[in-house]
């Protein structure tokens, strides 16, 4: 009886962590600023890598 | 970069040499020259020679740069840029290898939505291809390379190598790798000075080899020779690659799981030797194929799982470790099984069957996958490698690539017409059917156009290239279809979603089951618990789902490119199957747009001659297609024709000008009528000749009625055919033309159309459209010229006789190629057949999963005693995606 208790509420937290992790946690991206920035597009010649 | 940028620099400062872009100092400098009253300082002799060569070359190449980087540099520092408007958007397109499934198309989509500056992503599975649109300014190629490196997938890029004369000095090499860099799609660059090579790495999609080899020749070097792969080779290459990697992979796992299988079910075999029977033995012969073969799974369902996102290999790699790791506690410590009264039954045969058999799927579905996008391997493949060009008085073979605007190339009989261009010396006959899908050839002489990739049958000519690399017909097609594939359809849209849902509502039901069968289910719990919850993860997986569309739209974009039917994208392809009216276009689109003058009537006091003359001598400037044929028709009669004063076009109504020191009028009765021009019986005359299907125009000098000429334009042979066949479909098909009613309902019935819209102004086309929108219709129009072009924009799918205008290309979704209205019916009911297709693979894809997940849950088995065997489960589902890719392949045979 207790195995199945454990069971049980073993799976219904996994089911709940699966719901949340892939469905319900997905964060804003950040906004691209020129903090964030890449190397420009096309790279200016005086760029070094 | 101001302060570099010339070498006249105070002695003590750094200058910077303008050829290679070193900073040198003055008082160090290798050489020293003056030009236009500036000194520049040189790094090394070999710049400096090359300088006083051509000095404006350096300085143009030196000034360049700086626009941008001023432009940068006003930036305020901190800026929000979204929303971004669309114009600063750049659309680069990736070559994605490594995907399997359409939750890899997913889990790409968000690493790359995932990079700052990135405003949309779209990757497509099919065509392994993703799309994704950037603001310049944050993200550059190398940025998008990584990120797709970080999701686990990889990237196809092409390397060339190129032997690079001229280099002098240390500093060309970072001048020729910097050069290389810069140039967006080159993910990395390596100069050897030592063997003279420079090593480059490019995305093909992006940057061709003939842009390296410019940009290194435009630095001041030579390149003398280039070998490695060309893009398309680089990608098919890594394509087959795969291909034989995953054969060789099914072939070790299929000895391997039939040894398993044997010593598992070997009791009821009596000639298996009794040690195969040893679950030790098992576990080992398991292992490979769970951690070797089957890594695969594993690494993909950990880089999705960084993004948050649940794809097919989660399915797998959590449901076979689940059957693997209980055999193994069952084998090394059986009595915890035992203790529980449980029988201690190893299933390494249920792992190793189902990551084999899945392997053998996807083995199946990459072959099917190839075959998809072989129309447009064929297009490519239709271009011919070399070109033979006249230079310095004689002909030279060079690589297609070489070939510039207005070099004079040479075709022999039998050879290719290497670029476009024009002829400029000889005749012959071309087949263009590769091009126009038009079978008989065509006659070619001076002046005329010819298109690269066409055959030259007869006779040797000499044509100017006008168009080479990605400017020729070709590549354009080329392009254009590679931009349908790329693209997706809406209806794949809602794929997606679906799919990125489901994998976690699939896991969720695996627990659920496993928790139901362990609490009520009868003995042994345990086991079937587990075998039941293996069961409903392998028979979920979503790959079929992910495949629906995307090989339908790519067959059905392919078929369509072989007929001379270019469909813009997804979008284009799916509304072409719901429209339900076709408005053509009639001049040049359903007539051939070359009207003849065939009644010119004098009015009272006028002779014929001298009104054609008139007419003719004022029409010179217009390019109205009538007021062609008024001048054609008195060139024919070798007419003088007077020049002409003060010319205007009246949009939509006709022409005025003075000629002779005559005013002339010539246009239709509102314009004389507006003029207070008394027409007399003219219009009367005019009535019946529009009933012959004739237009007629007026014409008048001084202020007077001098008479009227009728022209007529021919309907193409296509036109009546091709109405008849939209009407077969269900189509109402409706014409619109600026004529008066009369004549258009003499054209329209000779064209089999009972739906006329007459007199209608340039400008109302679009406002027409709308109309029979707003009535709920969904509306495709053809049309050919730039003032169709509004229209086909409006029009739910806009389709332009390839004949026509760039101009109405660019404003069309879909392009007919041939000057054939029968491939307008065509073109519908390939989009028809598309979505049909479509339809009944998502129908394939769900009914999977629909009717396969409660079985595997054991819905079944407290009525019947079904349960689904985990091993059953990977077959239907390898059979779930081969059905629906060999569906997809079967429009390849649809005929149009």
């Amino acid at each position: 009886m207790t195995a199945k208790l454990v069971v049980t509420a073993v799976g219904l937290l996994l089911v709940g962590w699966v719901n949340w992790y892939f469905l319900f946690s997905r964060r804003p991206k950040p906004a691209a600023t020129e903090r964030n920035r890449k190397t420009p597009f096309p790279r200016s010649s005086g760029q070094k890598h | 970069m101001g302060g570099m940028k010339t070498g006249d620099q105070e002695a003590g400062e750094m200058a910077r040499d303008p050829v290679c872009g070193m900073e040198v100092r003055p008082d160090e400098a290798a050489g020293v020259s003056q030009y236009r009253g500036t000194t520049y300082y040189f790094c090394s002799p070999g710049c400096q020679k090359k300088f006083d060569a051509d000095p404006e070359r350096y300085l143009r190449a030196e000034a360049a740069p700086e626009p941008m980087d001023r432009e940068a540099r006003a930036r305020p520092p901190e800026q929000p840029t979204s929303p971004a408007p669309p114009a600063d958007l750049r659309r680069v397109d990736l070559p994605v290898t490594g995907m399997h499934c359409a939750a890899c198309a997913v889990n790409v989509e968000r690493g790359l939505q995932d990079l700052p500056g990135v405003t949309r992503a779209n990757v497509n599975f099919a065509t392994g291809q993703a799309t994704v649109f950037v603001e310049p300014r944050f993200v550059d190629p190398q940025a998008l390379v990584e990120a797709v490196r970080g999701t686990g997938y990889g990237v196809g890029t092409a390397t060339a190598e190129l032997s690079v004369e001229g280099m002098s000095c240390a500093s060309c090499v970072r001048h020729i790798e910097e050069a290389l860099r810069a140039l967006p799609g080159v993910v990395q660059a390596s100069v050897n000075l030592a063997t003279q090579k420079a090593s480059v790495e490019y995305i093909p999609t992006l940057v061709g080899r003939a842009d390296l080899r410019k940009t290194v020749e435009s630095a001041g070097y030579k390149v003398v020779e280039e070998t490695g792969g060309e893009g398309q080779d680089t990608e098919r290459t890594e394509r087959e690659h795969e291909y034989r990697r995953l054969r060789r992979e099914v072939a070790a796992g299929a000895v391997l799981a039939v040894l398993i299988f044997l010593g598992s079910m070997g009791h009821l075999i009596p000639w298996v030797p009794a040690f195969l029977h040893d679950p030790w033995l098992l576990g080992a012969l398991a292992t490979p194929v769970q951690f070797v073969l089957g890594w695969r799974f594993y690494r993909g369902a950990w880089s999705a799982f960084r993004h948050r996102i649940a794809d097919m290999n989660a399915l797998i790699a959590v449901g076979t470790t689940a059957a693997y790791l209980y055999s193994v506690v069952a084998t090394v410590a059986p009595r915890v099984f035992e203790r529980a009264g449980l029988g201690a039954d190893v299933y390494f045969d249920t792992s190793a069957a189902i990551i084999v058999l899945i392997l053998f799927g996807r083995l199946l579905e990459a072959r099917a996958r190839g075959r998809t996008s072989e129309a447009i391997r064929r297009l490519i493949d239709l271009q011919p490698p070399r070109a033979r060009v006249l230079r310095a008085g004689e002909e030279r073979d060079v690589p297609v690539e070489d070939v510039v605007v207005g070099d004079i190339i040479v075709v022999r009989p039998g050879e290719k017409v290497p670029v476009d261009g024009v002829v400029i010396e000889g005749r012959s006959a071309l087949d263009e059917s590769m091009i126009s899908g038009e079978s008989l050839p065509v006659e070619k002489e001076p002046g005329n156009e010819v298109v690269g990739a066409t055959l030259n049958k007869t006779g040797s000519f000499r044509f100017r290239a006008t168009k080479v690399g990605q400017e020729t017909a070709l590549a354009q097609i080329i392009r254009l279809v590679r931009e349908a594939q790329g693209s997706k359809a809406p209806i794949q849209r809602l794929a997606d979603v679906i799919a990125s849902y489901f994998v976690p509502v699939v896991i969720s039901l695996a627990i659920l089951t496993f928790v139901v069968w362990f609490d009520f289910g009868p003995e042994p719990a345990l086991t079937r618990a587990l075998l039941n919850f293996v069961a409903v993860m392998i028979i979920a997986c979503p790959c079929a789902l992910g495949l629906a569309t995307p090989t339908a739209v790519l067959v059905g974009t392919g078929k369509g490119a072989e007929r001379g039917i270019l469909i813009k994208s997804g979008e284009s392809l799916e509304t072409a199957h719901k429209v339900d009216t076709v408005v053509f276009d009639k001049t040049g689109t359903l007539t051939r747009g070359e009207p003849e003058v065939k009644d010119v009537v004098a009015a009272a006091g006028f002779e014929e001659t001298a009104l054609l003359m008139m007419a003719a001598g004022a029409e010179q400037g217009s390019e109205h297609p009538v007021g062609e044929a008024i001048v054609r028709r008195a060139r024919a009669l070798n007419l003088g024709l007077h020049d002409a004063r003060d010319f205007r076009a009246l949009e939509g109504m006709g022409v005025e000008a003075v000629v002779d020191g005559r005013s002339v009028l010539v246009g239709n009765a509102a314009l004389l009528e507006a003029r207070k021009v008394e027409l007399g019986a003219l219009p009367g005359r005019a009535a019946a000749l529009s009933a012959e299907g004739r237009t007629s125009v007026f014409v008048a000098v001084d202020g007077r009625a001098a008479g009227l000429i009728a022209v007529a334009d021919a309907l193409k042979a296509s036109a009546a055919p091709a109405v008849e066949r939209l009407r077969r479909a269900g189509l109402d098909v409706v014409m619109l033309t600026g004529d008066d009613r009369r004549t258009a309902e003499a054209v329209a019935r000779q064209a089999g159309i009972v739906r006329v819209i007459p007199e209608v102004l340039p400008g109302d086309k679009t406002r027409i459209i709308r109309e029979l929108q707003e009535q709920g219709r969904t509306v495709a129009m053809v049309g050919d010229g730039i003032n169709d072009a509004p229209a086909l924009a409006q029009a739910d799918v806009g389709i332009a006789i390839g004949s026509g205008t760039d101009v109405a290309v660019e404003a069309s979704d879909i392009t007919l190629i041939r000057d054939d209205l029968g491939a307008v019916a065509s073109a519908i009911e390939l989009s028809r057949r598309t979505i049909r297709t479509i339809r009944q693979n998502l129908f394939w894809a769900f009914i999977y999963n629909v009717i396969g997940i409660p079985v595997a849950a054991g819905v079944l088995y407290p009525f019947f005693g079904l349960l689904l065997n985990p091993v059953i489960a990977s077959a239907a589902m390898a059979f779930s995606s081969v059905s629906v890719v060999s569906n997809s392949l079967r429009l390849r045979r649809t005929r149009l």
